[in-house]
């Protein structure tokens, strides 16, 4: 079961990663590399360059942050080939999620059955979309707040949504259902950590196309995961099967 | 006919819970190793990544 389990979830995100990695290269890495021309002072927007702050380096200065490392070919494929890698780890950790998930939700008293698109959205709407209601998807050298504290949130927000969910589809009672719904609002409610107030670093519409793409693009990834998980993690009317297969002997 | 029902539902979650809390903690390190930690070889490594997954960085 352990191992079905774990290579199921894997595999599946493995696959959504690679899904991922692509539209990557075509929908994301250009405004990233776009983004990364203004953090670097290399273009500035017309009107605010008095409030841009002195060259302070960053302390996270890195050839990933380097405008004219990118146009170095060696560098370039390093750094793209790490992306595709670490997309793929990340998926992977995401289809890991999701396989356990799956596996509760199915032995909930009001569990069950659960369509594909059902389990990539709620995959989306815990790991992507809820906490980008209010940390949107930044781009390199946008202003935000401290790190340590939106990664807070950010961990809050997904845990409490996905408590929340599971409260609500699994447990089929009525303060259960509230019991979800609060946990959903809650983070919030409370608020995400705020950027300080500040004139925009780089193009209020590039960071607009920005979110989209990446919230559509992890959309994607996450419909092509939970299709994957559910071919991999067979159904709960096909048990006799999934047993057959994962307990030999 | 319910009663067999539930005991197997209850047998198999007992039984599952082992693979499911396995299953999630790996998932947890690989998403936190992957987003999350804040080494700068790390961080550079994963620079992109984070930034198109919606992960908070910098």
């Amino acid at each position: 079961m352990t191992k079905t389990l774990l290579s199921g979830g894997v595999i599946a995100g493995a696959i959504a990663g690679l899904v991922a990695a692509v539209f990557q290269f075509f929908l994301i890495q250009p405004l990233i590399v776009e983004a990364e021309r203004y953090e670097t002072g290399e273009l500035v927007l017309i009107g605010i360059e008095s409030n841009k702050p002195d060259p302070a380096p960053n302390p996270l200065e890195t050839p990933g942050h380097d405008a004219q490392g990118a146009e170095n070919t060696d560098n370039l494929l390093v750094r793209n080939g790490l992306t595709v890698l670490t997309l793929i780890l990340t998926w992977a950790g995401f289809g890991l999620l999701a396989g356990a998930g799956l596996t509760a939700f199915r032995a909930l008293p009001g569990g069950g059955r659960i369509p594909a698109t059902a389990l990539g959205l709620i995959g989306f709407a815990v790991l992507s979309l809820a906490p980008a209601i209010d940390l949107p998807p930044e781009l390199p050298g946008m202003e935000a707040a401290e790190l340590a504290d939106r990664q807070l949130w950010w961990v809050a927000t997904v845990a409490m949504t996905a408590a929340g969910i599971f409260f609500a589809a699994g447990l089929r009672s009525w303060p259960g259902r509230l019991a979800g719904l609060a946990l959903i609002l809650a983070p919030h409610l409370f608020g995400a950590p705020l950027p300080p107030v500040s004139a925009p670093a780089v193009p209020p519409d590039l960071a607009a196309l920005y979110a989209a793409r990446v919230l559509s693009v992890n959309l994607i990834g996450w419909l092509v995961l939970a299709i994957a998980l559910l071919w991999l993690l067979p159904e709960a009317g096909a048990k006799a099967d999934a047993d057959g297969l994962t307990e030999p002997g | 006919m319910s009663t067999r029902i539930l005991s197997a539902t209850a047998e198999q979650s007992k039984s599952q819970f082992g693979p499911i809390l396995t299953s999630a903690l790996i998932g947890a390190v690989l998403i936190f190793a992957a987003g999350f930690a804040s080494p700068d070889a790390l961080h550079a490594a994963t620079h992109d990544t984070r930034h198109a997954t919606g992960f908070p960085c910098h």
